[in-house]
C-alpha cells in the first residue's frame, strides 16, 4: 500500500543520544602485592590483604577534543583519598607524566571498600611499606593506559543511553532518633544506569562506559581479600559479552548501597555484580545500530495497518567541551585540633593520633579562612553526553536532579573524582537525622543544593548541537 | 531493643530497632515438575502469517520452537503450559480437538491446564482451518504430532515433580514500547516514541531441596513481532534468545508466559533480519538474569540483626530461613462484559470481501468470527470472559484469553503491591481478542476494531479482576 501518511513530526524520528569522536580505551591490571595495607573498615581484625578476589584494574578513555588535545577519563578500582597529598601523589604524577594540564584529567576511584590503601603516609603501619612501591607501579600503568588510549584513538561512534538496575537500595535506616548506615527497605533508590557504547566505524564495540550509583560495600571487615567489589563481576560479564574494556564510574551514591552488604563472602559481591552486569548488557541490547537513528518509513497494510520504521545513517554530534567550576561552599563549624584532642582523649592514643592525622589531611588544601572552601567540579561535554565529576560523595539527589533538569542530554555523574573535597555532600535530612555522612563531612547543610544549581546552570550554558 | 547512641552530634539521641526490621520474600513451597520439548515444525510448513508476506512457506529455522510444562500438585494435578505458537481462536481446534483431549489424556479437567501462547508471528497455525496458504499440507500432521508431544510433556513434568521452593520477584525490562502510533487521522500499529510502556517483569525461580535451580518462570508483556514478513524462517522471535541466555545460565528450562501486550511491541520490529529478534531477546534474557541475581537464597527472608560499630553505626541485616507459603487456591470466574453490535454473515461478507484476498480466506474469517462466539457471547448483549486465578504461594497467576492493553496488568499490580502478580494473556479461551482501553476505542485503533468487546470493557475487567483477586 503506497502510503504517504506520516505521524506528527514529534513522532517521526527517534534519535539516540550519541557522539562522533576520536576516542579509544585501554585497560591495565594493577593488582597489589599480597600483604599490602588494606584497612577500610573500623571493625576489621585484619588490616592487610590476604589474597585477590578479582582483578584490580585501571581503565582509561582518551577523547580528542575540538582543540586537538586529549581529555582523559580514568578509573581505578580503589576506594577514596584521605587528603589532597595522597591524591596529588598519584594524580599529580600522572598529569606530569602525560604532560597535560590538570583539567584534562578526571581521575576517578570506583570506591571499593576492599581495595589497597590510597594513603601515602602509612609506611610505618603493617603492610604500609608495600603501598609506596605499589602506587609507583600503579602510576606507571595508569600513564601507560592513558598513552595507549590516546595513541590508539580513532574515529568512534558513541551511543549514550539510560537503562535500569535494581542493585542499589537506600542505605539510611531510621533507628529511633537517628539513622544508621544500612539497607532501608522503606525508601526507594535511584535505579538509573547510564551507559555509553563506543564502536569503531565498522560498528564493532571497542569500549563500554558504565555509570551507576551504589556503594561498593558488599565486602567488609570479614573479608581480607583485595577486591573491586561488585564492579569486578559486572565488568567480567560485560567484557566477556562485548570483548572490549568496560570503564566503571561510581555515581552519586552517598545514600545508596546494595541490599546484601557488609559480607565476608566474595560470592555475595559476585551476585551483586551480576545484577549490574546483566542490567548493563540489557541496556546495550536496547541500543539501535551504531551510527543510526530511527525514522518512520511508512504505514504498511498487512492485515492491520502497521507503522514501519527504518534505521538510517545519523551524524552524531562531534562537539566537545570542558570546563571547571570552583564553587564557593560554606563549612560547618569545625572543631580545632585541640578540641579534637580533647574530644578523643579517652580513645586509645594510637587511634587518636590516626583520627587527628586524618582530620588534618581532610582539611589540608581545602578549608579556607572564613568557614568556607572551594569545591571543584569538572564538566565535560562529549556530544550529547555530559560528564560531571567531583571529589565528594554526593547524595543521589545530585544526579536525579541534574537528569531531571536536563532530559535533552545523557548525564554521567561521578563521585570520588579528582580533588580536593573528599567528603560527603548530604541532603538536609542527613543533618537533621544525625546521619554518619553529616558528621564525616566538613560541608554545611545546603552545599548539595548549591553545587547542583551551579552545575545545572553550567550545563545549560553549554552548546547543544544535537542533529535531528 | 534500645541502643546507646554513638552519635557525636547527638549524644542524647535514642537509637532503637528500625520500624521495618524484616523483609519477607515472596515465596512458595510446592510440589512441582518442569519439562520441555522441542515442537519445531518441519521446514516447508506454512509459517509466515503476515498479510504482507509473499509466501507463507517456511525456508528454515532461526531457533527451535519449544513447549514447556510446569506441573503443580496440590489437591490435584494442574499444569501451566507455555507454547512458542501464535494463536488459535477457533473453538473446534482449541477447546474440542486440543485442550479437551490434552486434559483427558493427562487425566485432569480442562480448567486444570493453562495453555499460554507466546504469540510468535513466525510459527505455523495451530488451527486446521487457518491452514490456507502454501505449506498448508504440513499443518494437520504437525498439530497432531504436537498434541501427542504435549500429552507426553505434561506426563513427564508430572512424573518429575519434587517438593520445590519458588522465589517470586519483580524486575525491570525495557524491551516493550507502546505500539499505538497516530498517523494522519488513524492510529497504526507501530512504535510510538512518546508513550511510556510498563517495564514490569515477573520472574519465578524454582529450586529443588538442594537449592539447585530446576526451572525459571518469566512473565512479560510484549508482542513477539521482531521478525516480520520478509523472513521465511520459523522463529520463537525474541523469546528464543532470551530462553537461550537464561537456560544456559541456570541450566534449567525457562517457562515463558506472555503478559499484557495488546499495545506493546519491541521498538525495532517487523524486520527481515533475525539478529533483531536476538537483540530484543537479549533485553529480556539479561533483565531476567539480573532479576534472578537480585533474589535471596531459596526460602529465605531478610532480617535486621544488630547495629554494628565500625567507624559509623552500620545496620547489620542477615538472611534468615523463611516459612514459604504452601497455599494453592484456584478459581475460574467469568466477567460479564458488554459487546459491540455483532455482524451477521451477510454483513461480514459485504464488508470484508473488498478487503480480503481470496474467497477461502474470507470464508475463514467469517467462520472464525462465529467460532469466537461459542460459549462466549451470551444473551443480553454480553460476553462471559473467563478469567483463571491461581494462587501459588505468595504469587497470583491471573490468566485470560485476551490481549489486554498494558494498563490492565499495570493497574492491577499497582493496586495489589503486596502480591506478586503474573498476568497471562493468550491463555485458554474463549475470548481470544484484544482488550483495549476506552481511549483506544476513541482513536478507532486496529485493536478496538478487532475486538468484539464494547468500549469500557477493559476498565470493567480491571475492576472485576481486582475484586476477584481480593476475594481469593
Amino acid at each position: 500500500m503506497a502510503n504517504v501518511m506520516k505521524p506528527p513530526p514529534a513522532k517521526q524520528n527517534h534519535t539516540p543520544f550519541g557522539a562522533g569522536l576520536h576516542a579509544a580505551m585501554a585497560q591495565r591490571l594493577i593488582n597489589p602485592p599480597i600483604g599490602i595495607r588494606a584497612a577500610s573498615w573500623g571493625a576489621a581484625k585484619v588490616h592487610t590483604a590476604t589474597g585477590i578476589h578479582n582483578g584490580i584494574t585501571t581503565t582509561a578513555m582518551a577523547v580528542r577534543t575540538n582543540d586537538g588535545k586529549f581529555q582523559y577519563l580514568v578509573t581505578v578500582d580503589w576506594g577514596w583519598w584521605q587528603g589532597k597529598a595522597d591524591d596529588l601523589a598519584v594524580r599529580g604524577e600522572v598529569i606530569k607524566a602525560l604532560g597535560i594540564e590538570e583539567n584534562q584529567l578526571q581521575l576517578h576511584l570506583t570506591h571499593t571498600h576492599a581495595g589497597p590503601s590510597t594513603a601515602s603516609d602509612i609506611a610505618h603501619l603493617e603492610g604500609g611499606e608495600l603501598v609506596g612501591p605499589y602506587h609507583q607501579f600503579a602510576i606507571q600503568e595508569i600513564v601507560a593506559a592513558c598513552k595507549e588510549a590516546a595513541s590508539s584513538a580513532k574515529a568512534a561512534v558513541i551511543t549514550w543511553g539510560y537503562g535500569k538496575c535494581d542493585l542499589a537500595t537506600n542505605r539510611e535506616l531510621p533507628c529511633g532518633d537517628i539513622d544508621i548506615v544500612g539497607f532501608n527497605p522503606g525508601e526507594p533508590a535511584d535505579d538509573t544506569l547510564t551507559v555509553g557504547r563506543l564502536c569503531d566505524t565498522s560498528g564493532k564495540i571497542i569500549g563500554t562506559v558504565v555509570n551507576y550509583a551504589c556503594h561498593p560495600t558488599t565486602l567488609a571487615w570479614k573479608n581480607s581479600k583485595v577486591s573491586p567489589d561488585f564492579v569486578g563481576e559486572a565488568r567480567d560479564i560485560v567484557q566477556g559479552a562485548t570483548g572490549a574494556p568496560m570503564l566503571f564510574l561510581q555515581g552519586a551514591s552517598g545514600d545508596l548501597a546494595p541490599r546484601d552488604n557488609y559480607s565476608g563472602d566474595t560470592e555475595v559481591a559476585d551476585r551483586n555484580g551480576r545484577i549490574l552486569g546483566h542490567a548493563t548488557l540489557a541496556t546495550l541490547a536496547k541500543m539501535i545500530t551504531s551510527g543510526k537513528r530511527m525514522r518512520f518509513r511508512e504505514a504498511v497494510d498487512s492485515g492491520a495497518l502497521l507503522g514501519d520504521w527504518e534505521e538510517i545513517d545519523h551524524q552524531m554530534s562531534v562537539e566537545t567541551n570542558g570546563l571547571r567550576l570552583d564553587i564557593d561552599v560554606k563549612l560547618q563549624k569545625l572543631p580545632t585540633i585541640e578540641e579534637l584532642q580533647e574530644r578523643w582523649k579517652d580513645v586509645d592514643p594510637g587511634a587518636r593520633e590516626t583520627r587527628i592525622a586524618r582530620a588534618i589531611k581532610l582539611r589540608a588544601g581545602y578549608v579556607l579562612e572564613g568557614g568556607r572552601a572551594i569545591h571543584p567540579v569538572w564538566i565535560w561535554m562529549w556530544g550529547d553526553a555530559i560528564i560531571v565529576g567531583q571529589p565528594g560523595e554526593a547524595y543521589s539527589y545530585f544526579q536525579t536532579e541534574l537528569r531531571r533538569r536536563h532530559p535533552d542530554r545523557v548525564i554521567f555523574v561521578l563521585n570520588c573524582t579528582n580533588g580536593p573535597g573528599y567528603m560527603y555532600i548530604p541532603t538536609p535530612d542527613a543533618y537533621r537525622r544525625f546521619r554518619y555522612q553529616s558528621w564525616q563531612t566538613l560541608l554545611n547543610e545546603g552545599a548539595l543544593e548549591l553545587i547542583t544549581d551551579e552545575v545545572s546552570s553550567a550545563i545549560s550554558r553549554l552548546p547543544k548541537l544535537r542533529y535531528e | 531493643m534500645r541502643y546507646r547512641a554513638r552519635s557525636r552530634v547527638c549524644r542524647n539521641c535514642v537509637m532503637s530497632s528500625p520500624k521495618i526490621s524484616r523483609v519477607n520474600s515472596a515465596l512458595a513451597r510446592l510440589e512441582v515438575g518442569i519439562a520441555q520439548v522441542d515442537i519445531t515444525p518441519p521446514v516447508g510448513i506454512s509459517a509466515n502469517p503476515w498479510g504482507k508476506s509473499k509466501s507463507a512457506i517456511s525456508t528454515g529455522v532461526h531457533r527451535p520452537l519449544t513447549a514447556t510444562a510446569l506441573a503443580i500438585h496440590g489437591d490435584r494435578l494442574r499444569f501451566i503450559l507455555g507454547l512458542d505458537l501464535g494463536w488459535i481462536g477457533c473453538h473446534e481446534c482449541d477447546v474440542v480437538n486440543f485442550r479437551s483431549r490434552l486434559a483427558h489424556e493427562v487425566g485432569v479437567a480442562i480448567d486444570d491446564i493453562l495453555v499460554n501462547l507466546s504469540q510468535t508471528h513466525k510459527g505455523p497455525p495451530f488451527c486446521i482451518h487457518e491452514a490456507l496458504r502454501e505449506g498448508k499440507e504440513f499443518v494437520a500432521p504437525y498439530i497432531e504430532s504436537t498434541i501427542v508431544k504435549l500429552i507426553s510433556l505434561c506426563k513427564t513434568a508430572a512424573a518429575m515433580r519434587v517438593l520445590a521452593d519458588i522465589t517470586w520477584e519483580y524486575g525491570k525490562c525495557e524491551l516493550g514500547t507502546v505500539r499505538d502510533l497516530p498517523v494522519g487521522d488513524q492510529v497504526v500499529v507501530g512504535f510510538n516514541p512518546e508513550l511510556q510502556p510498563d517495564d514490569n517483569l515477573a520472574v519465578g525461580r524454582i529450586t529443588d531441596a538442594a537449592g539447585k535451580t530446576i526451572g525459571t518462570i518469566v512473565n512479560y508483556g510484549c508482542h513477539p513481532t521482531s521478525v516480520g514478513w520478509e523472513s521465511g524462517m520459523i522463529s520463537p522471535d525474541f523469546v528464543g534468545r532470551a530462553r537461550e541466555l537464561v537456560e544456559s545460565a541456570t541450566g534449567a528450562p525457562m517457562l515463558y508466559l506472555l503478559g499484557a501486550s495488546g499495545n506493546v511491541a519491541p521498538k525495532v520490529q517487523y524486520s527481515g533480519d533475525l539478529s533483531v529478534a536476538d537483540r530484543n531477546g537479549e533485553m529480556l534474557g539479561y533483565a531476567t538474569l539480573a532479576t534472578i541475581a537480585k533474589m535471596l537464597p531459596p526460602a529465605s527472608d531478610y532480617q535486621f540483626r544488630e547495629v554494628i560499630t565500625s567507624g559509623s553505626n552500620l545496620a547489620g541485616w542477615e538472611i534468615v530461613p523463611a516459612n514459604p507459603n504452601q497455599e494453592i487456591k484456584v478459581k475460574k470466574v467469568a466477567a460479564k462484559l458488554r459487546h459491540k453490535p455483532l455482524l451477521g454473515e451477510e454483513e461480514m461478507r459485504v464488508k470484508w470481501a473488498p478487503l480480503t484476498a481470496t474467497e477461502s480466506f474470507l470464508n475463514f474469517r467469517i467462520r472464525k468470527q462465529f467460532e469466537m462466539r461459542i460459549d462466549y457471547v451470551k444473551p443480553g448483549g454480553v460476553v462471559e470472559h473467563p478469567v483463571w486465578f491461581w494462587r501459588l504461594g505468595d504469587a497470583i497467576f491471573i490468566a485470560h484469553g485476551g490481549e489486554a492493553y498494558l494498563e490492565l496488568a499495570r493497574d492491577l499490580r499497582a493496586r495489589n503491591s503486596e502480591l506478586k502478580i503474573f498476568f497471562l494473556d493468550m491463555t485458554n479461551g474463549p475470548g481470544y481478542m484484544y482488550v483495549p482501553t476506552k481511549k483506544s476505542y476513541e482513536q478507532n485503533t486496529y485493536q478496538s476494531q478487532q475486538s468484539i468487546m464494547a468500549a469500557g470493557s477493559m476498565e470493567e475487567l480491571l475492576e472485576f479482576m481486582d475484586r476477584e483477586l481480593k476475594s481469593l
